[in-house]
């Protein structure tokens, strides 16, 4: 029997802080083979009304903030010590007489998500140099 | 890091009128450690959110050649995985209009980090979809 103990924040309320998501269409590449990890992505305004406008490379996408009718919680997998998942296993052993498996990860409760933005149009290109009629 | 004047520069190119825009505009870069990070999505219905937030744990079970289950105290859940074709980033610092007039703070730029993605294929990218079992 496998048994991963999911284990809930600290502090803050047992879900953590409240974070957001994006959800975005397609897939973001960086250029050239720099990756991802530690480059700029693009930046985030709120017209007045509240839209979300991202601005990624030269694309600019429109999107809304829509509120998350079955939240996400965050986990994060950490290597569980000894002495935390000790006592259920041990007791599980002996009523089972039997060794098995134990899980030696269990995953820590970091943050929930209530809201996501998420961006359903197709994002419009920035134009920079509109050459000049002759 | 960019510069308030790069952001305005930016949405000058972009054609965008920082009238019509509100005054906080935040800027999303990947964090270095960003892909490699161990993040799991768990979707909970009000059920779980609320027992999760009040600082419980749960535990996921299963023998392994089993379906796994979620526990609670006194409920079972059923665990399902599931991916999407779009893409989730996840970003801890990131403000919503309204969080962003209740902050005191008068800062026109804010840095956030782009923590993780998930994506179909993704394997630290899983979601899972919870349902009362009995």
């Amino acid at each position: 029997m496998v048994r991963i103990r999911i284990q809930p924040h600290r502090s803050e309320g047992g879900s953590g802080p409240e974070w957001l998501m994006s959800e975005l269409q397609g897939e973001i590449e960086a250029l050239g083979h720099s990756g991802l990890p530690g480059n700029l992505m693009g930046d985030l305004h709120f017209s007045t009304e509240g839209i979300p406008i991202l601005i990624i490379g030269h694309h600019i996408l429109y999107s809304k903030i829509s509120h998350l009718e079955r939240p996400f919680v965050v986990l994060v997998k950490k290597i569980c010590t000894r002495a935390g998942a000790e006592s259920a296993i041990e007791t599980e052993r002996v009523e089972q007489g039997v060794g098995e498996e134990s899980a030696s990860f269990c995953y820590h409760v970091t943050a929930i998500i209530k809201k996501k933005i998420i961006f359903k149009t197709h994002p419009k290109p920035i134009i920079t140099n509109v050459p000049k009629k002759l | 890091m960019r510069t308030l004047q790069e952001i305005h520069a930016t949405l000058q190119v972009a054609k965008l009128d920082p009238a019509e825009l509100q005054p906080v505009a935040q800027c999303l870069s990947f964090s270095e450690s960003f892909s490699s990070e161990d993040y799991c999505l768990l979707e909970v219905d009000d059920t779980l959110c609320k027992y999760i937030e009040s600082g419980q744990s749960l535990t996921i079970r299963g023998d392994l050649d089993e379906h796994a289950v979620l526990c609670s105290e006194d409920k079972t859940f059923d665990l399902k995985m599931a991916d999407t074709s779009n893409m989730l980033l996840i970003v801890p610092d990131c403000r919503t209009p309204n969080q962003l007039a209740s902050d005191s703070s008068t800062d026109q730029l804010i840095h956030c980090q782009v923590k993780s993605l998930c994506k179909q294929g993704f394997l630290e990218g899983v979601i899972f979809f919870v349902e009362i079992l009995y």
